[in-house]
């Protein structure tokens, strides 16, 4: 399936347990990722069933949701 | 030694806080965190202090460096480790090298085992929880990454599990871990340190709550 904005943020609401429509592009990452292995699922997820090869290095240093969306749709 | 693990049950009011923290450390650990996870720092620090210590815990001084690694400012030639999830805390200190985590067992998309272990190891496991199962891989992992202070940047696929003698172990720029890992409630912890001889990284577990 073809990534999209919306896309992610579903990916991202489903890993971290939040509730649906509850993460927006202005989310900062720590409002919801607060443990490493839920952030090594995400890339789990990206790199397996999307085929999206994301560094666990580079995803920590990013802050919002907006970063993670342009930083996975650019990779 | 001591294996310390601290619940959310166990800071029951600000008396707590005041006990185990300097007004410095507080305000320190209070910047840009939700009280959630303020609450986790808390856990694994109270879980330190109790590693090595059982007074004046607000004297001791954790600071963090390289990838997190924790480091005991005025306890020299200690290393420590500390680790906390959805509401439990747990670290220890010690004289070597050393190394734990802790993982609330929670759901988990398949796509994650595949992603840190290889089938070669996941068969070493005798777990048919996959949920369980995945956690107990992730901790052995994590807390090897810990005490090589080198958390998730370093790819996990690589930090090959094997078993020796009953204890698995990981090998890594050719120095064997020795991890023992167990269930505790809802929760997986695990530890690692160089030897095998549970008399020289003999750990007793505590739990606060």
């Amino acid at each position: 399936m073809k990534l999209t904005e919306q896309k992610i943020i579903l990916i991202l609401e489903g890993v971290f347990k939040q509730k649906k429509d509850s993460i927006t592009l202005a989310t900062p990452l720590e409002y919801f990722a607060k443990d490493s292995m839920d952030i090594m699922e995400f890339i789990a997820i990206l790199k397996n069933k999307h085929n999206v090869v994301i560094e666990p290095t580079e995803i920590t240093k990013l802050t919002n949701v907006k970063e993670i969306v342009s930083y996975v749709l650019s990779h | 030694m001591q294996l310390i693990a601290v619940s959310s049950s166990y800071l029951t009011d600000q008396s707590v806080i005041d006990k185990y923290f300097s007004p410095k450390e507080v305000k320190e650990l209070s910047k840009k965190v939700s009280k959630e996870q303020l609450d986790n720092k808390f856990l694994g620090r109270i879980a330190l202090k109790h590693s090595i210590t059982n007074s004046n815990f607000s004297q001791f001084i954790i600071n963090y460096i390289n990838f997190g690694e924790p480091v005991l400012v005025n306890v020299p030639n200690m290393f420590c480790s500390i680790a906390h999830s959805y509401g439990l805390g747990v670290a220890v200190a010690s004289p070597f090298k050393i190394g734990v985590d802790v993982e609330k067992i929670r759901k988990h998309d398949d796509s994650l085992l595949k992603y840190i272990a290889s089938t070669k190891e996941i068969s070493l496991f005798n777990e048919e929880n996959q949920d369980i199962l995945v956690t107990k891989v992730w901790v052995i992992k994590e807390a090897v990454s810990k005490a090589l202070g080198i958390g998730i940047a370093y790819p996990f696929i690589n930090l090959l599990i094997e078993k020796d003698k009953g204890n698995y172990t990981v090998t890594t720029n050719g120095i064997k871990w020795f991890v023992k890992v167990f269930q505790y409630n809802d929760y997986i912890i695990g530890y690692c340190c160089q030897y095998p001889d549970s008399k020289k990284c003999n750990i007793n577990i505590k739990y606060l709550q």
